[in-house]
């Protein structure tokens, strides 16, 4: 099994919920956001977030405003809209889910009757 | 030591040496060709080009001067090169779009497999790449050899290649980016690959060809360009031409395909409208015209197309895929060929149908103006009825006996109304060389005895002629007339005189004597009165001499009781 493979999967399915939670947090400009996804190991080159910015701005989840820098020129700040709040506790709840399923499938032995679990964890996922 | 350059990115200045400008430009350039394709494409490329702005402030504020290639290959692997980016990100992009699929999406710009693919090569071209381009698609390293086979086809296909040059150049797309240029040259699309021929296949091509700096080579291109612009308007001109003329040509064969259809005359286009005229003669002259008017539009159709894209858009966003292209080039080498065919199918019908027709027509027109079995020409038998004369016989002679190529009437057109009045020209030759002419020609007069004058002017070009009188059968008169210059001007003018009742004007001297006319004059004493029928013939039984001439005519002729009681 590629391991490598299975981890990049993994990094770029929560690779836009990163970016909207760094943003929730404080409004960010391109360059604040690459260094933090880069210190997380969540990016390997920078250009990625471009386009990644560019859709999540398309789809209404991000707003910009230009802010005049100290050195070098105005920089794009982001921030969330309210859709993308929205969508952003979305999710949350799925990221929640996502944890607890992790969870249950780790230690198999805390509960011992698996039919309801099973069943329990499929209602979830659905 | 190194050029060095400065360079302004969004407001700031930065120093770099040559290479390394050469390779940042590239890398953006590619960069935007790549994401161009794609909603808010600029916006990516505008953010990434400020981040790499940003970044070169970082290394200038670290103390670094001037920017070296090191620099830029750093900033390029921090950034990636686009297909990297999508990498990371095109799952997602993807994902939503087959959310209902369970089968992991495919990672098209990583196929292992070798492909290729035909495109202009924009970065070693003469023209438009297209040589250069094909050169590639099928592997090879050298356009040279190419390039003058092509322009040894020209010569031999009558510049046919070169349309075909026009339209593969109109209709191929350039390999812009790397992943295309990879793709052109038939190399894997590997990230490896990507790498390098950004990194040094852009770097190591001729960077003058890219007319950054433009040097002499810059002066030529942009020459070059201003040609092509013209042939290309040039061309379209043409086309358009063609293009209307083809449509108006399948309207007609429409019209007549309706026309016939509902058996409607045709003529209501035009009297004599020759075109709608043909087509109506024969179904197989409509349907090949109707093939051909068809088959035209789309050869004339497509490069028009192609032409007209390729002016307008300056960018054209991968708006056709290859797929397409040669669909299209497939399409138009189909109608070029069965409109060929068609126009050959339709011309030789036309040719074919067109002399039916005339053949039916003429034997039409020989029917209905053949009179006693002779047949002459309408304008003929005008003449002879208006001038009095009778043809009693003629045979092997021309139907046209209105010389007017030669006529007085033609030569002295000054005076119209004049030579109208006064001249009359019977011409008479013989048609088939080998066989003798027979003629037989008069007028007729009721007559009182008397001393009567005829003169006329006669032209022939041999002996055999004779002139005659009758009386009631009885030949009264009979005069031989063969061929020979008139030296004597005094007895043409004695002649004319009379035949014009004047002085003849020195315009009509000079045609009389070109024309080698022979003054005929002579007097005839009628004894009693009756019916005088008098004309010239070549005929045996008139005429006391074995030969005969081809060629007789008659300028006016005049008769007249000259005295009452004189018999001389």
């Amino acid at each position: 099994m590629n391991t490598e493979n299975v981890k990049s999967q993994m990094r770029k399915g929560m690779l836009e919920y990163s970016v909207l939670l760094l943003l929730r947090r404080q409004p960010a400009y391109a360059t604040d956001i690459i260094t933090q996804l880069k210190n997380a190991e969540l990016i390997v080159v920078e250009g990625t977030l471009y386009p990644l910015l560019s859709r999540l701005k398309r789809d209404g989840m991000l707003c910009y405003q230009w802010q005049e820098s100290t050195q070098g020129p105005p920089r794009k700040y982001y921030a969330l809209t309210p859709e993308g709040e929205k969508a952003l506790d979305e999710l949350d709840t799925a990221w929640a889910a996502l944890e607890k399923t992790v969870e249950i499938l780790k230690n198999p032995l805390t509960e011992t009757p698996q039919q309801p679990t099973g069943s329990d964890i499929s209602a979830e996922q659905h | 030591m190194k050029k060095n350059f400065t360079i302004n990115l969004y407001g700031m200045l930065f120093n770099i040496d040559e290479d390394a400008y050469q390779l940042l430009e590239n890398y953006l350039r590619n960069m935007r060709d790549y994401f161009s394709k794609r909603d808010g494409g600029e916006e990516i490329s505008d953010d990434i080009e400020r981040r790499v702005a940003e970044l070169l402030s970082e290394q200038k504020e670290a103390g670094i001067e001037a920017v070296t290639i090191e620099n830029i290959q750093d900033i390029m692997k921090r950034i990636g090169n686009p297909q990297e980016m999508d990498c990371e990100d095109e799952d997602r992009q993807s994902g939503q779009a087959q959310q209902h699929e369970q089968t992991p999406p495919p990672t098209p710009q990583f196929q292992e497999e070798k492909r290729r693919k035909f495109y202009l090569d924009g970065r070693d071209k003469m023209l438009g790449g297209v040589l250069s381009g094909m050169c590639k698609y099928f592997g090879g390293t050298n356009v040279l050899p190419w390039r003058i086979i092509f322009i040894l086809l020209c010569f031999v296909s009558f510049w046919g290649a070169a349309i075909v040059y026009m339209v593969l150049w109109a209709l191929i797309p350039e390999a812009k980016t790397a992943e295309e240029r990879l793709l052109m040259c038939g190399k894997p699309v590997t990230q490896e690959n990507l790498n390098n021929e950004i990194m040094y296949g852009m770097g190591s091509a001729t960077p003058a060809a890219q007319g950054g700096n433009g040097t002499g080579y810059g002066c030529l291109t942009s020459l070059l360009t201003m040609l092509v612009t013209c042939l290309k308007v040039a061309a379209m001109l043409i086309l358009i031409g063609l293009f209307i003329g083809l449509i108006i040509f399948l309207g007609i064969t429409l019209i007549s395909v309706v026309c016939v259809a509902l058996d409607v005359s045709i003529y209501f286009l035009s009297e004599d409208f020759w075109l709608s005229y043909v087509m109506a003669l024969a179904p197989s002259i409509r349907w090949w015209a109707l093939v051909f008017a068809l088959s035209g539009l789309i050869v004339t159709f497509i490069p028009l197309y192609a032409l007209f894209k390729s002016m307008t858009l300056v960018k054209a966003e991968d708006s056709m895929r290859n797929t397409t292209h040669w669909g299209l080039i497939a399409t138009w080498i189909v109608a070029l060929v069965v409109a060929v065919v068609s126009f050959i199918g339709f011309i030789s019908q036309m040719v074919y149908y067109t002399k039916v027709e005339s053949d039916r027509e003429h034997a039409e027109y020989v029917k209905e103006n053949t009179r006693n079995g002779m047949y002459l020409t309408e304008a003929s038998w005008e003449f002879l009825t208006e001038s009095g004369w009778k043809i009693l016989k003629l045979e092997n002679a021309d139907n046209d006996i209105m010389d007017r190529g030669e006529s007085m009437e033609y030569k002295t057109q000054e005076d119209v109304s004049y030579e109208k009045q006064q001249i009359e020209f019977l011409s008479l030759e013989q048609e088939n060389k080998s066989a003798p002419m027979l003629y037989d020609i008069g007028k007729t007069l009721e007559v009182s005895p008397g001393l009567y004058r005829l003169a006329a002017l006669l032209k022939t070009d041999g002996q055999g002629n004779a002139f005659y009188a009758k009386m009631g059968g009885n030949i009264i008169f009979q005069k031989d007339i063969n061929e020979y210059m008139p030296a004597d001007t005094s007895a043409t003018h004695r002649t004319t005189d009379f035949i014009y009742r004047k002085r003849t004007t020195p315009e009509m001297d000079k045609v009389l004597a070109e024309e080698e006319l022979i003054p005929f004059d002579v007097y005839i004493q009628v004894k009693e009165r009756g019916t005088l029928d008098y004309g010239f013939s070549n005929d045996k039984a008139l005429r006391n001499n074995p030969w005969t001439a081809t060629e007789f005519k008659v300028v006016r002729m005049r008769l007249e009781l000259v005295d009452e009681n004189t018999v001389k």
